[in-house]
């Protein structure tokens, strides 16, 4: 049983509600597109990012379950960059 | 103590939340391609989309990801009274999120705003349809969990069904963290 501070639970809430902030705070300042949807999703990238590693302790996942969430999140990668690269030279 | 059941358990919630991954990234893939055919239709739907009740819910999220976490935390320190208080906030913020998306949608009804509408609704009742029974699910876990806490079934020395149901909550958070900015922001 691993016995932990709960104070990165609480410092990782304060950072979402932040990043949330700041998101609903982009959504007034007219960015033209694509950067508007860009940078929204970088700041959910984060959110998610805080949420996998402190939430969700994918820092300290060993063995095959590291390999399938690293083979999980590569395939999304791929995709992204597939559908990326379909849309941009459309 | 790690067991062989723990570790095979653990490795069969990460292929499921991998497989999950892979079908919301897939309609996410699906978003993007219409998004670019069609922007001005999907930049006329995001306007109609509400964006008060889509920000409330996901502020609604990220505070049920943390009660969920500090039930876990609270179940390995053997405070049992804060875990069911932490799980039964985590169901509570739960309906709330539910609540507030039927609202939504009985508003998006009555405006005559259905699945086949456009490209646009249709994709967005797929997508927050499909969060919503995720939603649902992961509730029907939580409560199983709340009795398991409730009853000392889950403790700090046998808690890894607490551990993967917080995994799923968390996924189902995330999932919803990229929703909002596609179907109420980016604009």
């Amino acid at each position: 049983m691993i016995m932990r501070s709960g104070a990165p639970l609480v410092l990782a809430l304060v950072a979402l509600l932040a990043l949330t902030a700041l998101t609903f705070g982009m959504h007034f300042a007219a960015l033209a597109e694509p950067w508007s949807l860009t940078v929204a999703l970088a700041i959910a990238a984060a959110k998610i990012a805080i949420v996998a590693t402190v939430f969700m302790e994918l820092r300290e996942v060993r063995g095959t379950p590291a390999i399938v969430a690293a083979a999980a999140i590569g395939f999304v990668a791929l995709l992204c960059f597939g559908i990326a690269g379909d849309v941009a030279f459309r | 103590m790690r067991t062989v059941e723990h570790e095979a358990a653990r490795l069969a919630m990460w292929l499921f939340l991998a497989s999950e991954l892979l079908l919301f990234a897939g309609l996410f893939a699906l978003y993007t391609g219409f998004r670019a055919e069609y922007p001005a239709l999907f930049t006329a739907g995001i306007e109609r989309d509400a964006l008060a009740l889509g920000s409330t819910n996901t502020v609604v999220l990220i505070v049920s990801s943390f009660t969920v976490a500090w039930a876990l935390h609270s179940v390995r320190g053997d405070r049992r009274r804060t875990a069911v208080i932490a799980l039964a906030v985590t169901m509570l913020l739960g309906l709330t999120f539910l609540t507030l998306k039927g609202i939504e949608y009985a508003e998006h009804l009555s405006e005559g705003i259905r699945p086949g509408t456009n490209v646009f609704f249709t994709l967005y009742y797929l997508m927050t349809g499909l969060h919503a029974i995720h939603m649902i699910a992961g509730l029907v876990v939580m409560t199983w969990l709340l009795r398991g806490v409730w009853r000392r079934r889950v403790t700090a020395e046998r808690h890894t069904a607490l551990e993967l149901g917080a995994l799923y909550w968390h996924l189902v958070d995330c999932v919803w963290i990229v929703l909002w900015p596609l179907f109420y922001l980016a604009r």
